[in-house]
């Protein structure tokens, strides 16, 4: 274990313990380590994007360009790069027209930008969205409901797959389709909600329940995974390798917010 | 006591409380994997070896407890079965986590006598911004899209690089596996990829993800997926990860990390679901007193 090595550790405690102190009230020691920590996030991502968007989609084929203009030694320019350098220089034109926001005087510019960036997106995800969620959920709706020579709900021997839990059932079918028809009914306000669709708007919320439950279960889950990464890191480095970081600076920690109710305390009586 | 007025403070300590000593337990909890996570697994098993696998680490340290066990099992898993590895990032800190998921998995492999070659078997394109765009236009030329490797490296047409031999769109990846915590993650590359190129995708998402992407597996635009923390485990019970846990001390570079850290979580949930039924009976009980509604 090397003193460097020993220092990382000591900052993963050192962070850990400050981002966790939140937890008993907002403080100095909280506040410190979460700007470091969106310094750092924010520091990475630029070099990041430079190193591995801006400088090879960008600056080298421009600088590239402006080489073999003036006929230096990378007059190579339409063998290296796919894209025209005139495409690339419109992308940098409509970079500098975001940043034009900032100005009083030309800040409606980066509308230009930004309606360029909109209407890309809206004509991508047009396309994408309408096949993988719109036709291909509905397709995965459209389901047998009874059993049939050929359709699935028929096993090898012919008998009715009546449940099951690992593929199509006339059970999970039958789930399927009313779920869904039901759910629609409870969305469905053109139509009073009494007689049959007050029950089929009940059973829609039932549904509803189940899925938001079912997705709180996971949610906890998720939580809890990430609690346990944490804790794994606190108690790895709460050994004699790395100074007992995770002691010491929990013992730091909890002296200090001592300190501070103690010094609360007699200030207020004060 | 009223629990109603109950510090929520001393609930986070008794959730501190229990993942310690969760942690602590020597011992495993049974482990059945689910339908999802051996269609995950079958996905990779199934294929013929040299297919082409793409790996996109789309997440970030944040997650990394639930992720990077799947990450760094998919990479042993593919190369293992003989599979070329294409390792891309669409999240600036993916970078980062492909590095560290590929430590561990080719230290794992040279363990089991297993040598991938770097530009043979495997090759990190890096990270590359744009999200959905990228994926695009992935769709319909790859090499337009990533013109160097992660070490600024020229890749294509290079002799020296034969991992990459074929590789032109997305349509001759053999399968692609996404690790996502958000967006751009599996629901972008269902959209823009797998159902326009009809490219065989499986997923390792965090647990939040898990619920939405049983109708896409439903619907077969999914051939399986690993769902959270569980997911992990499950991978590493097929992959038999479990038989080779017997490190000293819990790390989540040890072999059945997530095996492990599942007693912790189940602790947990018992608990919760304890709690959650005691304020509720406790809630009925005050309404009761008060004449209220019962």
């Amino acid at each position: 274990m090397t003193l460097y090595e020993v220092f990382l550790g000591w900052m993963v405690v050192f962070f850990t313990l400050a981002i966790f102190s939140f937890l008993y009230k907002d403080n100095p020691i909280y506040k410190f380590a979460e700007h470091v920590y969106l310094g750092a996030a924010v520091g990475y991502g630029v070099v990041i994007v430079y190193a591995q968007v801006l400088e090879p989609d960008l600056v080298m084929p421009i600088v590239d360009f402006l080489r073999h203009l003036w006929g230096g030694p990378t007059a190579v320019y339409g063998e290296q790069y796919e894209v025209s350098p005139g495409w690339r220089l419109v992308a940098l034109a409509l970079s500098i027209m975001i940043w034009a926001r900032l100005t009083k005087r030309f800040n409606w510019w980066s509308r230009w930008a930004l309606a360029m960036i909109v209407g890309a997106y809206a004509a991508l995800r047009l396309v994408g969205d309408a096949q993988a969620y719109l036709v291909a959920k509905i397709n995965a709706t459209l389901l047998p409901l009874w059993p049939m020579p050929g359709n699935p709900l028929l096993d090898a021997d012919g008998g009715i797959r009546w449940v099951s839990v690992e593929g199509p059932s006339l059970l999970t079918n039958w789930l399927i389709v009313l779920g869904v028809a039901a759910v629609l009914i409870h969305f469905f306000f053109s139509v009073e909600h009494k007689g049959p669709m007050k029950g089929a708007s009940r059973f829609g919320i039932m549904i509803l329940m189940i899925t938001f439950g079912s997705s709180f279960g996971y949610t906890v889950l998720a939580r809890v995974s990430l609690l346990i990464g944490r804790v794994v890191d606190l108690q790895e480095r709460a050994t004699g390798d790395y100074f007992y970081a995770t002691y010491i600076i929990g013992a730091a920690m909890i002296t200090y917010f001592v300190g501070v109710k103690l010094y609360e305390r007699a200030a207020g009586k004060a | 006591m009223n629990l109603e007025s109950l510090d929520r403070r001393w609930v986070f300590l008794g959730v501190a409380v229990l993942t310690f000593g969760g942690l602590l337990l020597p011992f495993r909890l049974p482990q059945v994997p689910g339908e999802t996570s051996i269609s995950y697994y079958n996905a990779l098993q199934n294929l013929p070896p040299g297919s082409l696998v793409m790996i996109s680490a789309d997440y970030s340290p944040s997650t990394r407890p639930e992720l990077e066990p799947m990450h760094r099992l998919t990479i042993y898993h593919a190369l293992k079965n003989g599979h070329r590895v294409i390792n891309i990032a669409l999240w600036d800190v993916g970078v980062n986590q492909t590095a560290l998921a590929m430590g561990w998995a080719l230290a794992q492999l040279a363990s089991e006598g297993v040598h991938p070659r770097k530009d043979v078997d495997y090759l990190n394109l890096g990270f590359k911004a744009g999200g959905e765009v990228v994926m695009s236009q992935m769709g319909s030329s790859i090499p337009t899209t990533f013109r160097k490797d992660q070490e600024g490296r020229y890749i294509w047409e290079n002799a020296e690089i034969p991992v990459v031999a074929g590789l032109h769109d997305m349509k001759d990846v053999d399968l692609l596996v996404t690790i996502s915590a958000g967006s751009p993650g599996i629901n972008q590359w269902l959209a823009q990829v797998q159902k326009r190129y009809n490219v065989a995708t499986v997923a390792g998402v965090t647990a939040v993800m898990a619920p939405e992407l049983y109708t896409f597996y439903h619907s077969r635009q999914l051939l399986g997926f690993l769902g959270g923390l569980v997911g992990a485990a499950d991978y590493e019970k097929l992959l038999g990860m479990t038989e080779r846990g017997d490190a000293v001390g819990l790390s989540i570079l040890v072999p059945d990390f997530a095996n492990r850290a599942m007693v912790a979580q189940s602790l947990i949930h018992y608990a919760l679901v304890l709690v959650i039924i005691i304020v509720n009976v406790d809630f009925i009980l005050r309404r009761r007193a008060r004449g209220g509604r019962s």
